[in-house]
């Protein structure tokens, strides 16, 4: 019980300060096409805040059973630890489901991170990246 | 006789600046302040944590970070033809001094410049670029020399405060060599012997600069929580002329502390290039 409460508090605190804008170090609209959306559903296969940008790998089962892996990019590492992430937020096989912009190259198994959604519902944003 | 003489001078002397390795040295002018025992208490005092406010509609910064804003990139697009939107060196305001092989340079580079960038590789951020990065930049002295930290990799630059020069041409550094002093209420940072680097001039536009790079930054306060950075950049390999430009800084709120880690993943940075940036051989 007392790791659950702990697990909770670490999520409101991190859901909490996340309000406040998460940004990396490049100009967007080089990389990324930031007019469309796009959505991935699948499982942590790890976060890593690491500089400059931290990464969240998604393991996403397609239509036909086999299994991707998605590169998530998501904010300056000093920034989110400032704001109470760590490597632990999103642990290994927590299921999730990553809305972000896609990349412009084509055909990569890319996202840039705006929101991710835990099976409760609740959101952590990784914010605006720049 | 005398007309002989003034020609042969004139030889010696255009010798000694072509031999110099066309890096022009600041003048550490002769009422400048040298500090050897301790610290004199009319020296100007930067001490503390400082936090660049980027070209913007205000002034004002936020406690984290301020990416929102940054130069002009002057029109120049990414890899893969979208636009640069934010600049660590006003762009716009370089291309009439940049030489056209700098030109050259953009033109045919352009395509696999960003997966050739040295930051993917961990290398911490060139000077200037760090000047303008999103980071936390903290001050302090001692009798021989100015240490600056850089949040942005963690990393302290010496800067030798103590009279002395920079090293032979034979010794190069990426972020060069900096020695210092005080000229009124400024700091006057003259810093050579820097090695190539293709983000010389700044890691957005991935603009290089040369071991010919010779940098002077001029550091001032203009309230007591105010200053003021003026940079002058030549380097005769990709600029026609000198550069200057300035950035303000504010200090930074006492919470807005640095993080004092920097965990640069190799693999992971090139994961980030495999999905959003075309491949460092294409292009050619």
């Amino acid at each position: 019980m007392k790791i659950l409460f702990c697990s909770l508090g670490l999520f409101a605190g991190v859901s909490l300060l996340m309000t406040e804008p998460i940004q990396a170090h490049h100009s967007i609209p080089a990389f990324w096409d930031e007019a469309k959306s796009i959505e991935i559903s699948g499982t942590v296969k790890q976060m890593k805040i690491v500089n400059p940008h931290s990464e969240l790998r998604v393991e996403v089962t397609t239509a036909d059973g086999s299994k991707e892996t998605w590169v998530g990019v998501a904010g300056l590492a000093t920034q989110m630890i400032k704001a109470g992430w760590t490597n632990d937020t999103l642990k290994a096989g927590t299921a999730i489901k990553v809305e972000g912009a896609p990349p412009k190259k084509i055909g990569a198994k890319g996202i840039l991170v705006r929101k991710i959604t835990l099976p409760d519902g609740r959101v952590l944003t990784s914010g605006k990246i720049d | 006789m005398r007309k002989k003489t003034h020609l042969i001078l004139a030889v010696f002397v255009s010798c000694m600046v072509l031999c110099s390795g066309g890096n022009v040295a600041a003048q550490r002018p002769e009422s400048t302040t040298i500090v050897e025992n301790g610290l004199s208490s009319s020296i100007p005092d930067f001490s503390g944590n400082w936090r660049v406010i980027n070209p913007g509609p205000d002034e004002e910064i936020k406690a984290t970070a301020d990416t929102d804003r940054g130069f002009s990139c002057g029109g120049l697009k990414g890899p893969n033809g979208g636009p640069l939107m934010r600049c660590q060196i006003p762009v716009d305001k370089l291309m009439p001094y940049l030489h056209p092989r700098a030109l050259a340079w953009i033109q045919f580079a352009s395509t696999s410049d960003e997966a050739l960038s040295p930051r993917y590789d961990c290398a911490a951020a060139s000077l200037p670029t760090v000047f303008g990065d999103p980071y936390i930049t903290s001050f302090t002295r001692n009798s021989d020399k100015v240490i600056i930290h850089y949040e942005q990799s963690n990393w302290n630059r010496e800067v030798w405060m103590d009279g002395r020069k920079h090293p032979p041409a034979t010794e190069l550094f990426y972020h060069g060599h900096s020695i210092g002093w005080y000229e009124g209420d400024e700091l006057v940072i003259d810093s050579a012997n820097f090695t190539f680097d293709p983000d010389g001039m700044d890691d957005q536009s991935h603009l290089p600069t040369s071991v010919r790079k010779h940098m002077v930054e001029r550091y001032k306060k203009t309230g007591p929580d105010r200053m003021t950075l003026t940079i002058t950049l030549e380097d005769s390999l990709f600029l026609r002329r000198p550069f200057t430009w300035d950035h303000k800084y504010k200090r930074a709120a006492a919470n807005d502390q640095p993080v004092g880690i920097w965990e640069c993943d190799v693999e992971t940075s090139h994961s980030e290039l495999e999905v959003m940036a075309p491949d460092k051989y294409e292009g050619r």
